[in-house]
């Protein structure tokens, strides 16, 4: 499915006669990178779901307020990446017990033993980086956002990002070397 | 490909070859249908949410700001000459209004007590009256001879002002002799 630039479905929202038109649209655009990075935060799928429809109900709210400044894009970010992490501030110890669980989940759905083997040890090596370097590691790895769009994401400078990014990089790096 | 992921993989190798080696795709599951499904119920929550939102009493945009000039603008056109004209009030004319009030006080206060006054006589009077009949008409209707010879015994009345009145037995029925006092008692 083609969907219309960023710009036109924000037209199509504040135009009021074609408003449940635009939402339509946004939902339909960016629920799925919105999804995973949120899943990626959050690691359980319940939850990922939860805080996906807090994240659009937000959006709705605030559209109005929305300066376009930013891009859309970064903007969707921002608010999924701020309801994650007040969801697992909210839960922190329920979610500690999860993730367990759903790492081990997500390893057993692949066939090859040593991708399955490869894959649980950068799991394990991503959930010891510290949430900071583990969202901006997420956002560059997964998402492969400029450092620009994850600055504005984060509210950090793309220097400290770059230099989070190569750190955490290179700690997954012997993560991986050491266990496999 | 496009540039960004063209960026990111080469720098990728560049610090992490191994890590560049490795597949993207999430191992994460998601429900069969999860985005039809969940697109779905975003949409009918913004739908109450709108729906919510606009059932709320709102007043236009800018409304509570306007309304002061919108309000001083209209009292200004229906009354062109008044509008700039304040009233003053006189220091004089509120010594006039104090000294009307206490005339007015006191007027209230003589009439409270006059009436209060007369109101009280007039109640005692008649109670006194009342009681005084109701007295005098129960003694004459239940005196009896014990009664008129304990009042004479006591030179409370003497016998000349005692009547005996005697009935025949065809005008009265039950009781064949009633005395009456001609006089009032005086106790």
């Amino acid at each position: 499915m083609i969907f219309p630039e960023d710009e036109n479905i924000l037209n199509l929202i504040i135009s009021y006669d074609k408003r449940n038109e635009g939402f339509r649209y946004l939902v339909a655009k960016y629920k799925e990178k919105l999804y995973w990075h949120i899943r990626r935060m959050v690691e359980n799928h319940e939850d990922a779901d939860d805080v996906l429809q807090n994240t659009f109900l937000k959006v709705v709210k605030n559209i109005e307020g929305f300066q376009r400044q930013s891009s859309l894009f970064t903007w969707l970010y921002r608010i999924a990446t701020n309801e994650s992490i007040n969801f697992l501030n909210a839960k922190k110890n329920k979610y500690q017990e999860s993730t367990d669980v759903s790492a081990l989940q997500n390893v057993t759905s692949y066939e090859s033993v040593n991708e399955t083997i490869v894959l649980q040890s950068l799991a394990s090596a991503i959930k010891t980086l510290p949430d900071k370097q583990k969202l901006v590691f997420n956002l560059r790895y997964y998402d492969e956002l400029p450092y620009q769009d994850i600055a504005d994401i984060t509210d950090t400078s793309v220097g400290a990002l770059k230099a989070s990014y190569h750190l955490a990089v290179k700690k997954i790096e012997e993560h991986i070397k050491k266990n496999v | 490909m496009n540039s960004d992921t063209y960026e990111v993989n080469k720098e990728l190798k560049d610090i992490a070859p191994i890590l560049a080696e490795l597949p993207k795709n999430s191992a994460s599951e998601v429900p069969t249908g999860y985005f039809q499904l969940v697109e779905e119920q975003i949409m009918r929550q913004i739908f109450i949410s709108e729906n919510v939102h606009k059932s709320e009493m709102q007043v236009p945009e800018g409304y509570f700001e306007k309304l002061e000039s919108d309000v001083i603008n209209v009292v200004s056109k229906n009354n062109p000459n008044k509008s700039s004209e304040v009233k003053i009030v006189l220091f004089s004319n509120v010594k006039l209004l104090q000294y009307a009030a206490a005339a007015v006080l006191i007027l209230f206060v003589s009439v409270w007590i006059e009436f209060n006054v007369n109101n009280t006589n007039a109640i005692t009077e008649d109670t006194t009256l009342e009681t005084s009949d109701a007295y005098f008409e129960y003694l004459e209707d239940n005196i009896d001879e014990f009664d008129i010879n304990s009042l004479v015994d006591h030179d409370l009345i003497e016998e000349s002002d005692i009547t005996l009145i005697t009935y025949t037995e065809d005008a009265v029925t039950d009781d064949s002799q009633y005395f009456i006092l001609e006089s009032e008692i005086n106790f």
